[in-house]
């Protein structure tokens, strides 16, 4: 499908349901194209079936910061971030990415004031184009910013990544109470090979350490029971908090080649996930079982790890 | 002579007339005797009741001449009481023994063989209307002086048919009773009444009193009277006869078209000042009687009807609109509001949907000029207000080509985004999927809908209702709104479709699509998904015209036609039939076999070689026409957003040990909640930041306890320059004074408030402590440096001033 058509559909609406993304995500989808997709992704939410299309499209939006799903204000439902270049900048450049919403107008604005600048436009799956523009150091990008009406974010990455807290910080986690009842489907996550593995709800009650999915129906819920309190917790940070108490390390970086690897299954939350992709702007590769980020500097993949108490 | 016989000839009439009267009252003892019996169940003789009046109603004949043989007959006893409500309650005895009366003595007997030897008194019977009761003359007073004459010479007091009085109920000779008071008081006071009729032959009886009525008016005049009854008691009374409404309206009762009652003047209005009567009917041999209490008032002249719809009560305006077919007595048939009207909170019952309608495809043969069923139906259904969407079927593959089909109610945007529905399988919740549809149902028994087609009744509004008709064959093609493939009407040529067949027409169908030109069919059977009974065809696009056929019935919707459609397809649409700017629509003409003219707001559209039409102007903002072939579609251009405004998506406030603003995060975007606040980024032992004006200093230390090279740092304005918190205590090879926005220092001002005069002290000692302690500046610029000694300076100006 085009996702550069949703994006400019998603653009135009500025807001909405859930439900009438799936349905235009439905309606835009190519019947050829259903059987198409990347079965190598983290089978967290559906635990073995097939991730369907729109969930992969909406992380991927959300990673590339054009779209934020299920936040405070609309908690059912999405919308579009306002126009934003991404900048990352060196000695002697500046590249700056296009975040958010997108309409013709605004595109036909960057082109006629860059004639001075590079942008290039790069073809991705899921994902609308990346377009990257090129200037010799951040004031021109700013400037550009000024004139297209398009907000301009100096070091987005290292920015990003300097605002959040780590997963262990009591911000990410809300004490709760463990669902009441036996019909839940309950699985706890093993850090030694990142699976659920199935638990009795009796048993996830008792704990007083680990990290449990409880699942009834289609959406699951995740709760990390530390000193025999239970939390609820995004299954990334959980997953990261019971790594870090295991003492297992799982990202990688390769400074040669700048790049950040990990499981599938541990994929950073999705701040962190964000902020590693706006590096270079394209969405993680997927390759045996890891992500890699690409174009990662040495200054945030530390940062990153900091986070993820890696 | 003459005068001789003709008493003869009177004496010969009185004996036939007293032995006729002999056999009637011998079959009428036989019936009792053999199961009659007192229906009302009262053992006890009339005379034994409390607070009873015997009324004999025996009639003496004026005796002529004398000598006529006396005929004694016993007339039923028809017992007068006082109901609860203070109504006379009339009930008939007629098993008084023979001789009892007090007529009789005296009278010589006479033997009728008609009535098997029985020994009949005689007594002289006068059919006249100025007889008057000679027995039990202080009852008989006592009874007149408590109803009026015209109910006590009505048909019913007055009626000798005892049996026709007998089987009728307590409760329903009381309303009988009270038709009665009705009738007669129906002039002075103007109020409807219900009445319930609970047999054939209470029907029939109260027919024959209203005909009785309204053909006469004046009591007395039997033969007229009898021919009625005799009329009116020719319906069975065992067989149930179909009773209809009947309206009884100033005392005229006709016969609607279809067999039914109905009151003439009714229609025209003229009894709308009368009192109306408007009995209920129920089927016949139901045993529930119905009670008036329970029946709803008609109001303002709208017929209301209760919850299982059997009791109607109606104004006088409401009938001249409604018809009498027992349909419509139906729930269905009642008059309601529009659906806006209805307040959210009424407490609406649950309506049983009814039956599901079957398909009746659409044969275009040339003699097919006649509206169809589906249309008289349409409008009938606009008549009752209710409204009907549809229920499509839903067909996708998954990767692994197996098919998932579902049922796709549509919906529109008025509608809730969660609606609740009583259909075949109970209960259910459909929420919104889209602005069309709700999202997809998997009913267990889908094959079973399929077939026979269902229907969902809205709980919440009643008048609503998703209809899936029943049908054999489903053809199923790409819909604009939806991916995958929808239900249709028909195949189109050249389109790809998929046909859903029942299995008991996979031979004729596949034999039709095949003459269709459909070549590379695929069957797929319940493995595939497919539910247990059906069977569906992939690779169906056809490519040859068939004509219709009469006769193939369903299997014409396998026949694809001649047929003009104009296809709006791709594009963005923002919804319904608006489109994004500068994403229109493909406009394509689906259906022709020959070049046909397609108009675009008035203008002809050019082909462009891929199927598309487009002209001058068909892709500017606005509203756009498109016309051919005497279809018309209709698409709109409309700009989107353009001006997007930042939110706060997360939201994170500083670690538990540390203090500081919170801050925002949207997209890539990080800022701070107040506007005038910077948010940069410093290196990890840079925490001191400084403005270009004395004063303008603050230490932001890190928020999260991260062991990081840079922490976000804020201020409450421009800052210029972070440096080390404690610059002489640093170590000089790794800290550095870091240039964040070039701007010159600001000279103070002269005078200062003490508060103002320490924080530019501080400001100053933290630039001339960096440069005391020879840290590097970065960038390492001439600028930057340039830049550091005008600070500098500034600083030690500001020094010497402020000691």
């Amino acid at each position: 499908m085009n996702v550069n058509d949703l994006l400019l559909w998603l653009s135009a609406k500025g807001a909405g349901a859930w439900s009438s993304y799936r349905a235009k995500v439905d309606e835009m989808i190519r019947i050829e194209e259903l059987g198409n997709g990347n079965t190598e992704i983290d089978h967290d939410e559906d635990d073995g079936e097939e991730f369907p299309i729109y969930q992969r499209v909406r992380l991927n939006l959300e990673c590339l910061g054009h779209v934020e799903f299920f936040r405070r204000d609309f908690p059912e439902g999405w919308r579009v971030v306002p126009p934003t270049l991404a900048c990352r900048s060196g000695q002697n450049y500046a590249v700056g990415i296009l975040c958010g919403a997108r309409s013709d107008g605004l595109l036909d604005r960057i082109t006629s004031y860059c004639s001075d600048l590079r942008i290039a436009v790069t073809v991705q799956d899921d994902c609308p184009d990346r377009i990257e523009i090129a200037a010799e150091n951040q004031h021109q990008l700013q400037l550009l910013g000024y004139r297209a009406g398009i907000k301009v974010q100096s070091d987005a990455a290292r920015m990003l990544l300097a605002a959040i807290p780590p997963i262990d910080d009591r911000q990410l986690r809300a004490p709760t109470e463990l669902p009441f009842g036996d019909d839940w489907e309950v699985a706890r996550f093993s850090v030694s090979t990142f699976e659920w593995k199935a638990a009795a709800a009796d048993h996830a009650r008792t704990a007083s350490f680990g990290l449990y999915r409880f699942k009834l129906g289609y959406r699951p819920q995740y709760y990390a029971k530390l000193r025999g309190e239970a939390y609820k917790v995004p299954v990334q940070v959980g997953k990261y908090l019971f790594l870090r108490r295991a003492r297992r390390h799982v990202i990688s970086y390769n400074p040669a080649q700048q790049q950040v690897t990990m499981p599938v299954t541990c994929r950073p939350p999705i701040l962190v996930d964000r902020a590693l992709t706006l590096c270079e702007g394209l969405i993680p590769r997927i390759d045996g079982g890891r992500l890699t980020y690409q174009k990662v500097g040495e200054a945030d993949a530390s940062a990153a790890a900091a986070l993820l108490r890696q | 002579m003459a005068l001789n016989s003709g008493v003869k000839l009177f004496v010969l009439i009185g004996a036939a007339f007293a032995a006729v009267t002999a056999f009637w009252r011998a079959i009428h003892k036989n019936k009792r005797e053999t199961g009659g019996g007192n229906p009302l169940g009262n053992p006890e003789s009339p005379s034994k009741a409390p607070k009873s009046r015997l009324v004999e109603a025996t009639s003496e004949a004026t005796v002529i001449g004398g000598t006529s043989p006396p005929v004694a007959v016993s007339e039923p006893t028809f017992l007068v009481t006082k109901g609860e409500a203070g109504q006379n309650e009339v009930t008939c005895n007629d098993s008084v023994p023979l001789g009892v009366s007090g007529e009789i003595g005296g009278l010589a007997d006479i033997v009728s063989p008609a009535a098997g030897g029985e020994h009949i008194h005689e007594v002289p019977v006068d059919q006249t209307s100025e007889a008057t009761v000679v027995a039990e003359p202080e009852l008989a007073e006592a009874v007149c002086g408590e109803h009026p004459p015209d109910q006590l010479t009505d048909t019913l007091l007055k009626d000798p048919d005892a049996q026709s009085l007998s089987v009728v109920p307590v409760e329903a000779a009381e309303k009988l009773a009270s038709l009665q008071d009705a009738t007669a008081e129906r002039d002075t006071t103007p109020q409807p009444l219900q009445l319930t009729i609970t047999s054939a032959r209470q029907f029939s009886t109260v027919l024959e009193n209203a005909v009785e009525k309204v053909s006469k008016g004046s009591h007395g005049e039997t033969e007229e009277k009898g021919a009625a009854r005799q009329n009116a008691t020719t319906l069975p009374e065992e067989i149930p006869q179909p009773v209809q409404l009947t309206d009884v309206c100033d005392g005229q009762v006709l016969n609607g078209i279809d067999g039914t009652t109905e009151v003439e003047g009714a229609r025209s209005g003229s009894c709308s000042e009368k009192p109306a009567l408007r009995p209920v009917t129920e089927p016949l041999g139901s045993e529930a009687p119905t009670t008036p209490s329970t029946t709803p008032q008609a109001e303002n002249g709208v017929v209301q009807a209760d919850h299982e719809g059997d009791n109607l009560s109606a104004g006088a305006s409401a009938r001249s609109e409604e018809s009498t077919t027992p349909e419509r007595s139906a729930p269905e048939s009642t008059e309601v509001g529009p659906i806006a009207a209805r307040p959210s909170s009424e407490v609406t019952p649950i309506h049983k949907p009814g039956r599901p309608p079957k398909y009746k495809p659409s044969i275009r043969v040339s003699e097919a000029t006649t509206p169809t069923l589906r249309n008289q139906t349409a409008s009938e259904t606009d008549g009752e207000r209710t409204r009907s969407l549809g229920v499509l079927v839903h067909v996708a593959f998954d990767r692994r080509n197996r098919c998932r089909i579902s049922l796709l109610p549509a919906r529109n945007e008025d509608l809730d985004e969660v609606v609740r529905v009583n259909g075949q399988n109970g209960v259910e919740s459909w929420n919104a999927s889209q602005d069309e549809w709700f999202g997809d149902i998997v009913p267990a028994n889908l094959g079973l809908l399929l077939e026979q087609g269902s229907i969902w009744q809205s709980i919440k509004y009643p008048e609503l209702r998703w209809v899936l008709s029943g049908r054999e064959i489903y053809v199923l093609a790409q819909n604009s709104t939806i991916s995958a493939f929808v239900s249709t009407s028909r195949l189109s040529l050249q389109w790809d479709h998929l046909v859903l067949v029942n299995k008991r027409l996979e031979r004729p169908a596949r034999e039709a699509l095949e003459d269709a030109g459909c070549s590379n069919l695929l069957a797929i059977d319940g493995e595939g998904g497919v539910p247990p009974g059906w069977v569906l065809f992939r690779n169906v696009r056809p490519t040859v015209a068939v004509l219709h056929d009469s006769g193939a019935g369903i299997l014409n919707v396998l026949r694809p036609v001649h047929d003009i459609e104009i296809a709006l397809r791709g594009g963005i649409r923002l919804g319904h039939a608006n489109w994004l700017h500068r994403h229109p629509p493909q406009i394509r003409v689906n259906g022709a076999t020959e070049p046909v003219e397609v108009l675009i707001d008035g203008r002809r559209a050019m082909d462009d070689g891929n199927g598309n039409h487009e002209v001058t102007g068909w892709d500017q903002p606005g509203k756009h026409i498109v016309f051919c072939c005497g279809v018309t579609q209709s698409y709109s251009l409309v700009g989107g957003i353009e001006d997007w405004e930042a939110f706060e998506a997360f939201t994170y406030q500083p670690g538990r040990r540390e203090r500081g603003p919170s801050l925002a995060i949207c997209g890539p975007l990080v800022a701070s909640h107040n506007p005038a606040e910077t948010v940069i980024l410093s290196p990890s032992g840079n925490t001191c930041l400084l403005g270009s004006v004395p004063g303008q200093i603050v230490a932001s230390p890190p928020r999260y306890e991260v062991s990081s090279r840079e922490f976000l740092a804020i201020a409450d304005f421009p800052v210029v320059w972070v440096l080390p918190a404690a610059p002489l205590q640093c170590d000089r090879s790794v800290a550095k004074i870091r240039l964040v926005n070039p701007h010159s220092p600001c000279s103070a001002p002269r005078s200062l408030t003490k508060a103002a005069h320490n924080v530019s002290l501080l400001w100053c000692y933290a630039i001339l402590e960096s440069s005391y302690k020879r840290l590097d500046i970065e960038p390492g610029t001439v600028e930057a440096n340039a830049l550091w000694q005008q600070y500098k300076s500034e600083a030690h100006r500001l020094k010497e001033r402020l000691r």
